[in-house]
């Protein structure tokens, strides 16, 4: 349709607003409230136009478009009408600056203005230069107010990542809004009048509140009335470059900021980000980081240089050639590395290849745009938040199978609640009722599927209503499943017709799945091991045997951005550059996607291709003679693209068992130990507790331990309860506890929700339990000598029996 | 506390059955438990979203929205202060300001002691007599901010 704006003719589809329109034209309209990603809010009153043949001045962000419309943008009455609302927004603001004689001169007078820890003008600002009021002020051409200010005395208020600074807010709703699309509704505009402001429920802290810390309102805020603290007084970007985060398989895209060789924060590319992808970089620039080479001598790991310890490297590694020898690598190094490590492990070595994080080998990769049903297992959105949203918006076709009431859990069409460790039995359950009978055709056989799963903690009717929905279901698995839930999930896959899809749980899985890279499992009888190269694993972190059969081995390398436990327990330990300081590729599942170096890498550490490279070449074999990563990735291109081509062929084509390799389905990092005690009851006394991953935690921790934040929202995670047992217990929110198990005890915050079963309780992350009294010897035996990691300590396993007693009143 | 919380689950409830479930009860809702308590507690709050299925947040904006909604346990004496246009203008914000000070909590709130809570309304309809507060049922007016001390230490020795 065409309109005119301020004479100008433009062109626009239906459903675009005036104000895009005007956009188009290449006319600005001021308007604070309004924002690309969110709906039209019409708040602010600040895009006003005129429009012929129509009465008042209507809000252009709010107004659709329409045919032969002729709105004028700049009347002498709108120009006036916007001054006057400007000024009574500026009122509550800090405007000191515009009523500055000396506006503007302010560089000169004082050097270094934002140390002031109070914003009561412009140049004291965070948001200074990239404010989208002071632009808007500039737009509307506002030169003084008549209005004086009124007193700015609210305290700022901090959260984990960022603060809000009440006295900046100009009530534009876009977080409120923001946090309301991406279901959180963590916060709401409380109160009237001069009162007003942005709050969560009874002001208490964002982490109680149910925030995600996604920072989409830090995002959206015009003002610096929302700021993240990272690089808030790091001075301005003065690079940017766009990369992959480097959490989980979602792979969103990132732009790094950086300034000084620092990254000062990471914000949203193209995609939303999560707590992860937002916040989680500053892992890079850590003081623990490890800056040069460690080679133990006389028991102990001390410093050296790249030359003695490569060369202690291959001296050791030339004798233990062959099927003795295994190189443990995961999905968070890039494709390079993958290849290389894999040349070395196979043809130099004569070993093998492991990864500890690969997907189901019959497993394909996630397709945004699948139409069907979707069955999805585990809780998404600890390992694997992006997809966990894509998943939401397909609501109504999917079905949900966890013992949590997790959010997919309740926006699922249906949800099947089974017992913690239960769930593999319901998915056969499943699968014998659609291979018996095809569903509801034969009671008698789909009736006893349903006695199985009614065992399971699964009432019937929702059994029943689950079985339509799941003919040809893509079935997603995500890293928190244990092996044989994936195996009964593959088996359930072959049955509907459908696919499964399981989610790695690193950025790059997928590719050490493409690359070839064979499963390990330390429960998995492998063949007998005397040395090990491990390179960004800590297999050894809440493991007790990994760590004894690692710190048993003859020989071990251990190559990482820190010094884990694992690595404690090396011979030499080598340092990698992060996913900031290195060039390379990660297969995501919509292919193959850059990593971009931002900053160069820390100390001596060198990206872990070169390591791989060096070493290749030092042990005189050939096909490592590489000058740059794109010429490794020139290297493995096409053996992806075949891999690629494989998996795009099984896709849709109903043949989710198309495995290849049946006898190896143990697949997942056994950093969480099988589950035991899985047939209590919870009537039996005592609780079950059920410990999925954190997002807070991701992995072993490795990375995500090292931003504050994330370790202060990890370590405080709160024991779930259901509100019965607390109330049995007589414990309520905010009570603390002592939570106990075979293995040891934990003292506990408890948090009250109908998010967990009845006899359940649920404490997400890899927490540190202190040894039952009686295993206090043997951990201590194990301690490493890195204070702050002890090997020591064992990841509980879910399913469990446990015991809550409270805290007595004066035990606090 | 844990008590606390099933009943308020069991008088939402209640109170959801004589409503359409949907987000038009929000309103209703929050008026019978304030009926019913005096005041919105948090366990209301968060009974109330579970059975409408919204976030806490939503409901608590509206119940700080409407000022006839207490977020706090009501004092045993209830001070009220007059903000009308007669009372803000003759000294109203400052006999609020020295209350706030003396009690040390700000309107809404309620004194740790339980004794006293603070709110301001929008006019007590004595405008002749402003500025004017009200504790009870007994209206003071004319007052100026060294009034107001004398007033508290009446009403504890009244108590
Ligand atoms: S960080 Fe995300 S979840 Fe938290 S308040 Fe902001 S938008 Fe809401
Ligand atoms: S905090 Fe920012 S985004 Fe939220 S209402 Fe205030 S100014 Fe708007
Ligand atoms: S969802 Fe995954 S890829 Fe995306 S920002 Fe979070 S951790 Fe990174
Ligand atoms: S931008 Fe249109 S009312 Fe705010």
């Amino acid at each position: 349709m065409l309109l005119t704006i301020d004479g100008l003719a433009v062109e626009v589809e239906a459903g675009t607003t005036v104000k895009e329109a005007a956009q188009k034209a290449g006319v600005e309209i001021p308007g604070l409230c309004d924002h690309p990603l969110l709906h039209p809010h019409g708040g602010c009153r600040l895009c006003l136009v005129e429009v012929e043949g129509m009465r008042g001045y209507p809000s252009s962000c709010t107004l659709p478009a329409s045919e032969g419309m002729a709105v004028k943008t700049n009347t002498p009455a709108l120009v006036e009408l916007r001054r006057t609302v400007l000024e009574m927004l500026l009122s509550e603001h800090p405007c000191i600056c515009i009523n500055c004689d000396r506006q503007g001169e302010c560089d000169q007078v004082r050097a270094s203005l934002r140390k002031v820890p109070r914003t009561i003008g412009c140049r004291y600002c965070p948001a200074d230069g990239r404010c989208q009021l002071q632009h808007t002020v500039e737009l509307v051409g506002l030169k003084r107010t008549e209005l004086l200010p009124v007193g700015l005395d609210r305290d700022l208020i901090r959260s984990p990542f960022f603060d809000r600074d009440p006295n900046l807010c100009i009530l534009c709703g876009r977080c409120v809004r923001v946090c309301q699309d991406r279901g959180p509704a963590a916060i709401t505009f409380a109160s009237r009048g001069f009162e007003a402001g942005i709050e969560t429920a009874f002001g208490r802290p964002l982490e109680e509140s149910g925030c995600t810390f996604c920072g989409a309102c830090v995002d959206v805020c015009p003002t610096a009335a929302l700021t993240e603290r990272s690089g808030r007084h790091g001075g301005r970007a003065q690079e940017t470059v766009v990369t992959v985060c480097p959490y989980c398989s979602a792979n969103c895209s990132l732009t790094l900021e950086v300034a000084g060789g620092r990254v000062l924060r990471a914000a949203p590319a193209e995609d939303d980000l999560c707590v992860l992808g937002r916040f989680g970089s500053q892992f890079v620039h850590h003081p623990d980081r490890l800056k040069r080479p460690l080679l133990r001598k006389n028991g102990r790991l001390v410093e050296t240089g790249w030359e003695e310890a490569l060369a202690a490297v291959c001296r050791n590694l030339e004798s233990r050639r062959g099927m003795e020898f295994a190189l443990i690598i995961s999905g968070v190094c890039s494709n390079e590395a993958l290849f290389l490590a894999r040349r070395l492990a196979r043809e130099v070595m004569g070993g093998r290849a492991y990864a500890p994080d690969l997907p189901a080998p019959s497993a394909i990769p996630w397709s945004a745009g699948f139409q069907g049903p979707v069955l999805v297992l585990g809780d998404p959105g600890s390992t694997n938040p992006r997809l966990e949203a894509r998943l939401l918006e397909m609501g109504t076709r999917v079905t949900a199978v966890t013992p949590a009431r997790t959010r997919l859990a309740r926006a699922a069409r249906c949800w099947l609640s089974p017992r913690p460790g239960e769930e593999a039995t319901v998915l056969e359950a499943l699968t014998r009722a659609l291979q018996d009978g095809q569903g509801a055709g034969s009671q008698t056989s789909s009736g006893q599927a349903w006695r199985v799963a009614e065992a399971c903690g699964v009432m019937e009717s929702q059994f029943r209503s689950a079985l339509p929905l799941l003919q040809g279901a893509c079935l997603v698995a995500g890293p928190d499943c244990p092996p044989e839930l994936v195996q009964a999930a593959e088996r359930l896959a072959r049955a509907a017709g459908g696919e499964l899809v399981a989610a790695g749980q690193n950025c790059n899985s997928l590719g050490a799945a493409a690359l070839g890279l064979e499963p390990w499992d330390w429960s998995a009888p492998s063949p007998e091991i005397r040395s090990a190269y491990l390179a960004g694993c800590n297999q050894a972190a809440g493991h007790p045997e990994a760590a004894e059969k690692l710190s048993g081995l003859d020989f071990l390398v251990v190559q990482d951005l820190f010094l884990t436990e694992t690595a404690a327990l090396a011979d030499v330990v080598l340092p990698a550059a992060s996913f900031a300081e290195i060039q390379g590729t990660v297969l995501s599942p919509e292919g193959l996607l850059p990593v971009r170096r931002a900053v160069a890498p820390r100390g001596q550490s060198r990206p872990d291709w070169q390591i791989f490279a060096r070493l290749g070449q030092m042990m005189r074999s050939s096909g490592f003679e590489f000058e740059s990563g794109e010429q490794v990735t020139g290297a493995l291109r096409e053996e992806l693209d075949e891999k690629w081509q494989c998996w795009a062929g099984r896709r849709g084509s109903g043949a989710a068992g198309g495995m290849e390799n049946s006898a190896a389905l143990s697949l997942r990092a056994s950093s969480q130990p099988t589950r035991d005690g899985r047939s209590g009851s919870p009537e039996g006394g005592g609780l079950t507790l059920e410990c999925g991953p954190s997002i807070y935690g991701f992995g072993g921790g490795t990375r995500a331990s090292r931003v504050p934040d994330l370790k202060y929202l990890h370590d405080h995670l709160s024991l779930q309860v259901h509100p019965l047992d607390a109330r049995a217990l007589g414990l309520c929110t905010g009570d603390g506890a002592i939570l106990q198990s075979s293995e040891g005890w934990l003292e506990v915050r408890v948090r009250t929700t109908r998010n967990v079963n009845r006899g359940t309780v649920c404490l997400p992350g890899n927490r540190r339990w202190n040894p039952a009294p009686d295993a206090a010897d043997g951990a201590d035996a194990r301690q490493g000598d890195h204070d702050d990691h002890l090997p020591g300590w064992r990841a509980v396993a879910s399913g469990c029996r446990v015991r809550l007693t409270p805290l007595s009143e004066d035990g606090r | 506390m844990a008590q606390l919380h099933f009943d308020a689950v069991e008088m939402v409830q209640k109170a959801l059955e004589n409503l359409d479930n949907d987000r038009g009860a929000l309103i209703p809702l929050l008026q019978s438990v304030q009926a019913e308590l005096g005041y919105i507690s948090p366990q209301a709050v968060s009974a109330i979203a579970d059975a409408l299925g919204v976030a806490e947040s939503h409901v608590y904006g509206a119940a700080t929205f409407y000022s006839e909604f207490h977020l706090n346990i009501p004092g045993q004496n209830c001070i009220k202060v007059c903000m009308g246009t007669s009372c803000y203008l003759s000294g109203g914000p400052s006999i609020l300001e020295r209350l706030t000070r003396s009690l040390g909590i700000k309107p809404g709130q309620t004194s740790r002691d339980g004794k006293f809570s603070l709110e301001r309304v929008a006019c007590l309809g004595c405008c002749s007599r402003s500025p004017v507060i009200q504790v009870n049922d007994l209206v003071y007016g004319n007052l100026s901010p060294s009034d107001v001390d004398q007033i508290l230490t009446e009403i504890e020795e009244r108590a």
